[in-house]
């Protein structure tokens, strides 16, 4: 083999593919013009038949095919009954959850606080944009907070015994009064004008107060007194 | 030129629409596909397999594995190469992990196999054949053997032993050569093989 001309070991290795027939046509034509010409190459066809002819004799010391593929059923079935086990307790509720489901969980919960976060970014966002030159919100009241009152008290008031509520929440409002305080230990409640009233109706709201004949004593206090007796 | 013997079709059909209907009922769960399959399979892998181990036990447990894949994995056999080229690939990786399990049997020392061949008589019984060509083969290389087997055994062109033991064809064409060097060398007169003498004076 030490003369080896490209052809020549073309066709020597071309040998065992053209004997089990998987050269191509073009390798195994080529392959056979230069073994007309080599003898070594000859040989070394004669021996490698000679040697796959060997090859596929027969052995005698095979393991039983029917043994082994009983052994594969029964590996097979073996399977089944385990996956079908599996399947059956999967369906009964986990005691805990599994790495499996604790890790699906863990990434829908991320995913919600992602997307909670951005649409809170989103609100804040399209409020500071929209809500630019916008007058501040009114404070917020509760029931039980009592509304504050600034306006000092101008009229005085005691009322006859037996006034409804209704009937006092009309006169009041009537003469466009608001309470201040009240009623003290005499019954005098203290009154001021509402808020939309300014001081100059003081008069009118005594008329008012004074021509309806549950009110037993109406009077001015302080500049009110002075601006218009009974 | 080659002779009759050379015209002869090799192990495996070239056409193995029946391998591949069969592959496909497999992978449909039917597993009398899956019986026929490993009859046909079991003769070729239990001599391919004999002769990288040689040991029943290591056998039997590469082929019941071999199956075993090929009923898991049927369906992901695309077509793109001959369904026993698909086979074989599982097997080889079958045997090799029994093999590292079991051990592979220790190869043989030219000394002995050349000591061997020159007391055989050139009219060779098969079995003694046989034995003549085992103890040669013992003496490759694991990987030279079953490229020599994948060959001339199975039928399996280059390009199908490389895909089969996953390496370059490149590495499948070294073994090979160096594999028939060797027998080439360890086997002069092969059961009654023409001498050089002889090929040329025809």
């Amino acid at each position: 083999m030490s003369n080896l001309t490209q052809s020549h070991r073309h066709a020597w290795e071309t040998i065992p593919w053209i004997l089990n027939g998987s050269a191509s046509e073009a390798q195994t034509r080529s392959a056979q013009e230069h073994l007309r010409q080599c003898a070594d190459c000859r040989e070394a066809l004669a021996f490698e038949q000679q040697l796959r002819e060997a090859m596929m004799q027969p052995q005698t010391n095979l393991s039983d095919a029917e043994a082994g593929w009983q052994s594969l059923c029964a590996r097979l079935d073996s399977n089944s009954a385990s996956q079908k086990n599996w399947r059956e307790s999967s369906r009964q509720p986990m005691p805990t959850p599994t790495r499996t489901r604790r890790g699906i969980s863990a990434r829908w919960l991320a995913a919600a606080v992602i997307v909670e976060a951005l649409a809170l970014g989103a609100i804040v966002t399209a409020s500071w944009i929209n809500g630019a030159g916008r007058q501040p919100a009114s404070e917020y009241h509760t029931l039980s907070r009592p509304d504050a009152v600034n306006a000092a008290p101008t009229i005085r008031m005691v009322l006859v015994p037996g006034m409804t509520l209704e009937q006092f929440r009309v006169l009041l409002s009537n003469a466009h009064l608001q309470v201040v305080a009240g009623p003290g230990e005499a019954g005098v409640w203290s009154l001021a004008p509402a808020e939309d009233v300014t001081s100059v109706a003081t008069e009118a709201a005594l008329r008012e107060l004074r021509r309806n004949p549950q009110v037993r004593f109406a009077e001015p206090i302080g500049a009110g007194a002075r601006a218009s007796p009974p | 030129m080659f002779g009759p013997e050379a015209d002869r079709e090799p192990e495996l059909p070239r056409d193995d629409g029946r391998d591949r209907e069969l592959l496909q009922q497999i992978a449909g769960g039917e597993r009398k596909a899956l019986e026929q399959l490993y009859f046909n399979y079991h003769g070729r892998l239990g001599q391919f397999l004999s002769r990288l181990t040689g040991r029943r036990d290591a056998i039997e447990e590469a082929i019941n594995d071999t199956f075993w894949i090929v009923w898991q994995k049927a369906a992901q056999f695309r077509g793109d190469s001959r369904a026993s080229t698909w086979i074989m690939g599982i097997a080889w990786r079958c045997g090799l992990k029994a093999l590292r399990r079991s051990g592979p049997l220790p190869p043989e020392h030219g000394e002995a196999i050349l000591e061997a061949i020159s007391s055989v008589d050139t009219t060779l019984a098969a079995e003694e054949l046989r034995e003549w060509l085992d103890s040669g083969l013992r003496s490759l290389p694991f990987e030279q053997r079953a490229t020599m087997e994948l060959a001339y055994f199975l039928g399996h062109s280059c390009e199908e032993i490389a895909a089969i033991m996953g390496c370059p064809v490149n590495t499948v064409k070294a073994r090979m050569f160096q594999a028939r060097i060797k027998l080439r060398n360890l086997l002069p007169t092969l059961g009654g093989a023409p001498s050089r003498e002889e090929v040329n004076r025809e």
